[in-house]
């Protein structure tokens, strides 16, 4: 068998939008669109700039079963482009893009194979006219599967020799974090015969085994939402003559995301803090080489509190830190979330004997007394419990301990303030 | 804060009338109606709180002149001296502020912080309107002011904070609203989960139209070929069209083409070339004659030139003698300057020796070493000396400013010194523990306030003991009262014995018998009813009996806690007594003791640390005075070690001097002005060595040159010259030589011309020859006799071939109309067999028919566009991605500002219960107090008030613990009850230590008490809120005056007349 070399990659959810990011500027919300375009762009790219023998695409190409239209159209162009370089692929599709959902009447190039909701033969992949893989798949026939599939991965004898492929939707070894479709475990995929897994589901990169066989999760190409901050992309697997996978990651994203914590501590004006913001991002942005889209925290204790507790101070510096964004790389500063404190000590406060101690041991009491916290949840009900609202937005039972505490900040500041505004 | 003096600058009738010497205590301002009083309360008001804003205000603007607004001088709480001060500007309300002697004016509102107007005016500054209204001490912002006020460090009450938080909250969100920003955000949100539902759904609008391209393109297959059929039919058509005249003329040319003889063969352009060879031989006979008269005319100008040889053998040398020439004529014009700068140079040298001195001469100038290096040392002698000779000043100069610096000091000293022996004759004694003492007072201060407090609980227990022994004494009376039933059975047996006795004695059984059965029936009855008379008053006397009980238990328990009471009272007392002892030497019965002790022990205090603090700045200046005595010292040392060494330096310059041969006694600037004329004196005599060499150089020049031009003239042959004619003679010569020059060169291109004239003359006579040749040959290839023949043949065959090359070029014609070969055959047969007629016929008929089948191939062909356009546009279309990705920004965006109105609306709920809580635990306490001063005030007649659902419900208690409802009381008794109510308010305000209290106005309020006493239990509450709160009561009544001034010795009176206040 002659070395070759492929490309793995999954859950492209094209055209899936950045969750809740706010650009008001064009520029960024072009960039924030064409994200998932441009990761599977560079996805092709690597692929023809490598020699690639085939590409794999093991599920949730789309964001919603629905299907985009103009994301089945890239996804279709994307192939044509690799049908032009010679480079075939495969296809599954996952709990997202499942069958059972909409689907274009495209003209799809010949180069690629979309494995069905039932077994199927696997699709043998050719190098200069030889034989040298032997690709497996299967794709959700409805949105939940929760039995394991493994049982529709049959290979076949006269396969042996080649390398084999096993692409496969699912989570494996139960990652709590995603919910559990096709569950299987490490154990039960290294029984089999295959020589490497191309997984997909988890989002985030990880190589469960390197070899005999390889388990790889690629992750997503690119950070679709603030919590997948970091570096995404694609892997690139040389096998060589002895049928062990060389697994390299390779990065495709065209935007980061960044969460950044920044304490107001020795932070004294208003221009101090937005020249510290000015650098945290300008350090964020050379340090990814690419766009970035930050959400930063402030924190601590510092005379800046007081501003920033007003939201339209907040907002002004967000205005003001976005007019800067001029051309790429830009660095977008998505969310300024303030989780300061007062200066004063409150636990030294709720000891005060006046009117100003009392608020502040009543909501050190409401910390554990149901019949404060009903009366609580009762006020809240006015907005949270109507019907257009509840569906998204349930009573913050779960959340009443840190509203409290926000109140009790909030409230601090106004009894014990410098002034009122 | 306590008034001292008020200055109404410009506010209603006053302009300029002033208030001074106001009392902390109480202030009785007594004026007719009319006079001012309530305008002074006004002013206070406005003072303080700024002037009335509103539709109504009435701001009181001056009406005889001033600028509106006053100012008044006050002390706060801790004793400060401030100035307050109200004008108008900066607002409806005007501008307040308020200044401590040597601090920055402040906001009035920062001063009196957690009260505003209607506080002020409701419960310290009233007058009988707003008295008389139980209203005006309601409502939650009242509340919130009395019992908030101050609640915090900041400037921002409870109700301001909550206000706060209400207003960006309802900003937020409320219930029904539309543009709140939760509102109008649910609403953004749901209209864009319209619009990506409804753009989700292009993707069946795609496979629909992909599914309609595919059955349209199908039927433009169709069309598309039957409009090829016929576009066929109408291209053969057109054709033949195009065809049917190149067809004609082909036919005609073929048939002259057969008139024409044959001619075989016949050179190509024979008649031209023929025509074209005689020319040539005409002109060739013409250059011949004219060439050998050109030679004839060469040979004869040859001749005529003529020839220098001898000047022209000279070439190089004249070249060389004229190169030579500026340099020659330089020489000598420089010869003569070189020689007067030899002699300047020498003159130069010889006044620079002379100022040198006589000793010194040419010859010995070189034993003077004037180097840099020795240049250096002068000068660095120089700068030694000089530096030497300024520090030795300077430090005579430092001696004198230590001299005067120790002078000054000295008498700084012993001023310091007279000063603090004439403040402190005696050193102030130290205060120790002072803060243990501070401490003890402050505690001294706590036990006198639990004293009091502890006599009037005693007091109040006291008489709730009597009362319950009261109360169990009438229980007992009424237990008597209830009494015990008497046993029936006695009477009816003294009945029935007495009947059968009578009847017995009077043998009257029967009649015996039946009274004595009416007598047992009646005491049957009267048994009965005896016995549940007897049930109800054993139950009556049962419960009388255990409210006796519970009494007599109330009781114990009154009289324990009154012991408990005593027994704190005394140990409060002992520890009191306990500050009599030496250590301290304090009498404490009163607050105003404890007062006195801590002010003077604080005075002892500040002046055991002025006395420090004086005391410490004599020993500093005592210290500053002997450093500056130790650096005088130092300094006069240090100027006579500069003496010595300006000395020194001076012995080694002299040293240096003598070793050099230089004058003694020079200074360093005149021996390097030596040094410098030395120096000048060789460079001159270096300079007149070089000039005369220079002088010989030119001479040596102009003898060489005028030698090499006598010789050259010589050879030339021409005559010899002078020397100073030799420039002319030999600017000459290039003249000479370029003119021998060009004449040589002239005769030999003469001869070069007349060889090629002669070599031309041969080529022509040889050409002549050749093309008499190419004739005869020529005749021959035409086949002809003559030059006539030829021309005869040479017409036949150019009309043969102009008609074969023209039907050629028809049959290429309709090769283009048809296909080469047999396709033209085809099309000539078709021709051959039509007509004119016929053809126009089939050519319409194919067009008619191409049209049809293009239209409709153009309609369907547009139809596919559209639907090739719509699903370009539907592929292009990236509005899902932009619209989700807003959608998800306005779910974010909604879900943050939601949770911003959570923790507004928690803060607020918590504000809300804080302030419930604080109210209900403060609240009793206020009414309480209320009904003690209402039980003095009214003599007694009432003992408490009872509001217990606060001031919505109040009612009096009497003594005999009868209630009475707002509806029974009678006008002076209701404005007892909110006068009380008032003071109870202020008293708690102003308990309050982080507070400013502010000063009690009113307004004749007691106009409606009527009787005696009633006006001075009312004077006395007053006289004893002014005991601890400043109090300004203004009365037109004199004995209301009266009545208050007896109730407090202290208060200060002033009467208001004409816009002015006068103490009485």
């Amino acid at each position: 068998m002659p070395p070759f070399t492929f490309i793995h990659a999954a859950d492209l959810h094209l055209g899936c939008p950045f969750q809740g990011l706010r650009a008001e500027n064009a520029q960024v919300a072009s960039a924030a669109d064409a994200a998932t375009y441009r990761a599977f762009d560079r996805i092709l790219d690597l692929a023809i700039d490598s020699g690639a023998a085939f590409v794999l695409f093991s599920g949730d190409v789309y964001d919603t079963e629905d299907r985009n239209l103009t994301a089945q159209l890239r996804f279709r162009d994307g192939l044509r482009r690799l049908d032009a370089a010679g480079i075939r692929a495969c296809v599954i599709h996952g709990n997202h893009d499942h069958l059972g959902g909409g689907q274009a009447t495209l003209d799809w190039p010949g180069n690629v194979r979309f494995f069905p909701a039932r077994p199927s033969a696997p699709e043998i992949m050719h190098l200069d006219g030889e034989p040298v893989a032997a690709v497996h798949g299967y794709s959700y026939p409805r949105r939940s599967v929760t039995e394991s599939l493994l049982s529709h991965y049959r290979a076949r004898s006269e396969d042996e020799g080649l390398f084999r492929i096993g692409m496969l939707h699912g989570n494996v070894g139960g990652d709590a974090a995603h919910d559990n479709y096709a569950p299987c475990t490490l154990a039960e995929l290294a029984q089999g015969p295959f020589d490497y897994w191309a997984l997909g589901h988890v989002h985030g990169h990880a190589i469960l085994s390197r070899r005999s066989p390889g388990v790889v999760y690629p992750g997503t190409p690119h950070g679709l939402s603030p919590r997948e901050t970091g570096g995404r992309g694609c892997c690139r697997v040389a096998v060589g003559p002895d049928r062990f996978p060389h697994i390299e990651f390779v990065p495709t994203h065209t935007l980061l995301w960044e969460t950044l914590q920044l304490p107001i501590t020795g932070v004294e004006t208003e221009e101090a803090l937005l020249g510290e913001l000015e650098r945290r991002l300008g350090e964020a942005r050379a340090a990814a080489g690419t766009s970035v889209i930050a959400r930063i925290t402030l924190s601590g204790r510092g005379p800046l509190h007081r501003t920033l507790q007003n939201p339209a101070n907040v907002e002004s510096i967000l205005q003001h830190l976005r007019q800067r964004v001029d051309g790429e790389p830009f660095a977008w500063l998505d969310r300024l979330y303030v989780e300061t404190r007062p200066e004063l000590d409150l636990e030294q406060q709720r000891e005060r004997p006046d009117l100003a101690g009392d608020f502040l041991r009543l909501c050190q009491e409401a910390q554990s007394d149901p019949a404060l916290q009903t009366g609580i949840l009762e006020a809240l009900a006015t907005f949270y419990g109507r019907s257009e609202v509840r569906r998204d937005l349930p009573l913050p039972t779960d959340r009443l301990s840190m509203l409290l505490e926000r109140a009790e900040t909030l409230g601090a500041d106004l009894l014990l303030g410098e002034g009122a505004e | 804060m306590k008034l001292e003096k008020l200055h109404l600058g410009g506010f209603g009738i006053f302009c300029g009338a002033e208030l001074d010497g106001l009392a902390p205590g109480l202030n009785v301002i007594e004026g007719h109606n009319e006079a001012g009083k309530s305008t002074t309360m006004e002013f206070i008001r406005a003072l303080l709180f700024g002037f009335q804003t509103g539709h109504n205000a009435q701001r009181y603007e001056p009406v005889r002149g001033g600028s509106h607004g006053g100012w008044a001088l006050a002390r706060d709480r801790a004793g400060r001296a401030l100035r307050l001060e109200r004008r108008s500007g900066g607002g409806r309300a005007g501008s307040g502020t308020a200044s401590a002697e040597g601090a920055e004016a402040l906001p009035l509102v920062s001063l009196v912080r957690g009260a505003d107007r209607r506080l002020y005016t409701n419960v310290f500054a009233f007058s009988l309107h707003e008295l008389q209204s139980l209203e005006s001490l309601k409502g939650d912002s009242l509340y919130g002011r009395i019992y908030a006020a101050g609640s915090g460090s900041g400037d921002v009450s409870l109700l301001d904070a909550l206000g706060q938080t209400t207003k960006k909250a309802d900003e937020l969100f409320r219930p029904g609203g539309r543009e709140r920003v939760l509102n109008k955000a649910v609403r953004d949100r749901d209209a864009l989960r319209a619009d990506v539902e409804l753009l989700k759904k292009s993707l069946d609008e795609y496979n629909q139209a992909r599914l309609s391209l595919d059955e349209f393109r199908e039927q433009v297959a169709t069309l598309r070929e039957a409009e090829g059929r016929a576009r066929e039919a109408v291209a053969h058509a057109r054709t033949l069209e195009a065809a049917w005249p190149t067809w004609i003329d082909l036919a005609n040319t073929r048939r002259q083409l057969a008139d024409v003889p044959p001619v075989e063969r016949f050179p190509a352009d024979g008649v031209a070339r023929l025509e074209l060879l005689r020319a040539e031989v005409t002109a060739l006979g013409e250059t011949q004659a004219l060439l050998r008269a050109q030679v004839r005319r060469l040979h004869e100008q040859y001749r005529a030139a003529p020839a220098d040889p001898g000047i022209l053998a000279q070439r190089d040398r004249i070249h060389s003698i004229c190169a030579g020439l500026q340099a020659y004529t330089a020489a000598r014009e420089n010869r003569p300057l070189a020689a007067a700068e030899r002699d300047r140079a020498e003159a130069e040298g010889n006044a620079a020796l002379g100022r040198l001195g006589a000793a010194w001469s040419e010859a010995s100038l070189p034993k003077l070493d004037t180097s840099i290096a020795r240049q250096d040392e002068a000068r660095g002698y120089r700068d030694r000396l000089l530096a030497a000779r300024q520090s030795a000043a300077a430090a005579q100069d430092r001696i004198g400013i230590a001299e005067q610096t120790t002078h000054r000091l000295e008498a700084l000293l012993r001023r310091a010194a007279e000063r603090l022996q004439a403040a402190y004759p005696q050193e102030p004694p130290p205060e120790p523990r002072f803060e243990e003492k501070l401490r003890l007072l402050e505690e001294a201060q706590d036990r006198l306030a639990q004293v009091a407090r502890g006599d009037l609980l005693l007091n109040h227990a006291e008489e709730q003991r009597q009362a319950l022994i009261q109360q169990q004494e009438l229980l007992g009376k009424r237990r008597i009262a209830a009494g015990t039933p008497l046993p029936w059975w006695p009477l009816a047996l003294v009945f029935v014995v007495g009947a059968l006795a009578v009847g017995a004695l009077r043998e009257q059984m029967a009649l015996a018998a039946v009274v004595t059965l009416a007598t047992l029936g009646l005491m049957v009855g009267w048994a009965f009813l005896v016995r549940r008379e007897a049930a109800r008053v054993t139950a009556v006397q049962e419960g009388l009996r255990a409210e006796t009980a519970t009494c007599a238990a109330q009781i114990k328990e009154a009289s324990e806690r009154a012991e408990k009471l005593r027994a704190g009272q005394q140990e409060h007392r002992a520890w009191l007594e306990r500050l009599s002892a030496p250590e301290y030497g304090w009498s404490v019965q009163e607050a105003s003791d404890v007062r006195d002790c801590t002010r003077a022990l604080q005075s002892g205090r500040e002046r055991r640390q002025a006395f420090e603090a004086d005391a410490q700045i004599v020993a500093a200046r005592r210290e500053e005075w002997e450093a500056s005595r130790e650096a005088e010292k130092l300094a006069r040392k240090q100027a006579e070690a500069r003496v010595d060494a300006e000395r020194a330096e001076r012995t080694a310059w002299e040293a240096w001097l003598a070793e050099r041969g230089l004058p003694a006694g020079a200074s360093p600037e005149t021996a390097l002005s030596l040094f410098t004329e030395a120096d000048h004196a060789r460079t001159c005599f270096r300079d007149r060595d070089d000039r005369a060499r220079r002088a010989a150089e030119l001479a040596a020049i102009i003898e060489q040159y005028e030698a090499a031009v006598g010789e050259l003239l010589c050879a030339i042959g021409w005559p010899a010259t002078p020397p100073e004619e030799i420039p002319a003679i030999v600017r000459r010569l290039p003249g000479a030589l370029e003119a021998a020059t060009a004449a040589d060169r002239d005769r030999l291109n003469l001869v070069d011309r007349a060889r090629e004239l002669a070599g031309e003359w041969r080529r022509s006579r040889k050409r002549a020859r050749t093309v008499g040749a190419e004739i005869a040959a020529l005749l021959e290839a035409g086949e002809a006799s003559d030059e006539e023949s030829f021309r005869l043949r040479a017409a036949w065959s150019a009309r043969r071939l102009e008609l074969e090359e023209h039907a050629r070029g028809l049959e290429r014609i309709l090769e283009s109309h048809s296909a080469p070969g047999e396709k033209r055959a085809q099309l000539e047969a078709e021709l051959a067999e039509l007509d004119r007629e016929q053809l126009q016929m089939s050519a319409d008929a194919a067009r008619s028919a191409h049209a049809d089948a293009a239209s409709g191939l153009e309609a369907a062909t547009r139809d596919e566009g559209k639907l090739l356009e719509r699903l370009a546009t539907l592929e292009k279309s990236e509005e899902l991605t932009g619209k989700l990705r807003e959608l998800r920004a306005r779910e974010a965006e909604l879900e943050e500002a939601a949770e911003r109105w959570a923790v507004l609306s928690v803060t607020r709920f918590l504000l809300e219960k804080t302030r419930e809580r604080f109210e209900g635990q403060r609240q009793p306490g206020v009414i309480r107090r209320a009904g003690e001063i209402v039980h003095g005030m009214t003599g007694g007649r009432y003992r408490s008030i009872l509001a217990p659902s606060g001031l919505d419900d109040v009612c009096l208690e009497a003594v005999d613990h009868s209630r009475k409802a707002a509806a029974q009381w009678s006008r002076g008794t209701a404005e007892q009850l909110y006068l009380a109510l008032r003071f109870a308010f202020i008293e708690d305000y102003c308990s309050n230590p982080l507070v400013e209290p502010l000063p009690v106005v009113m307004d004749d309020v007691l106009v409606h008490a009527d009787g005696y006493q009633r006006l001075r239990h009312a004077a006395e509450a007053i006289a004893a809120l002014a005991q601890e709160h400043q109090v300004l009561y203004f009365t037109c009544r004199p004995s209301d005056a009266e009545l208050l001034a007896a109730a407090d010795p202290g208060a200060r009176r002033f009467r208001l007349e004409d816009g002015c206040f006068r103490s009485i």
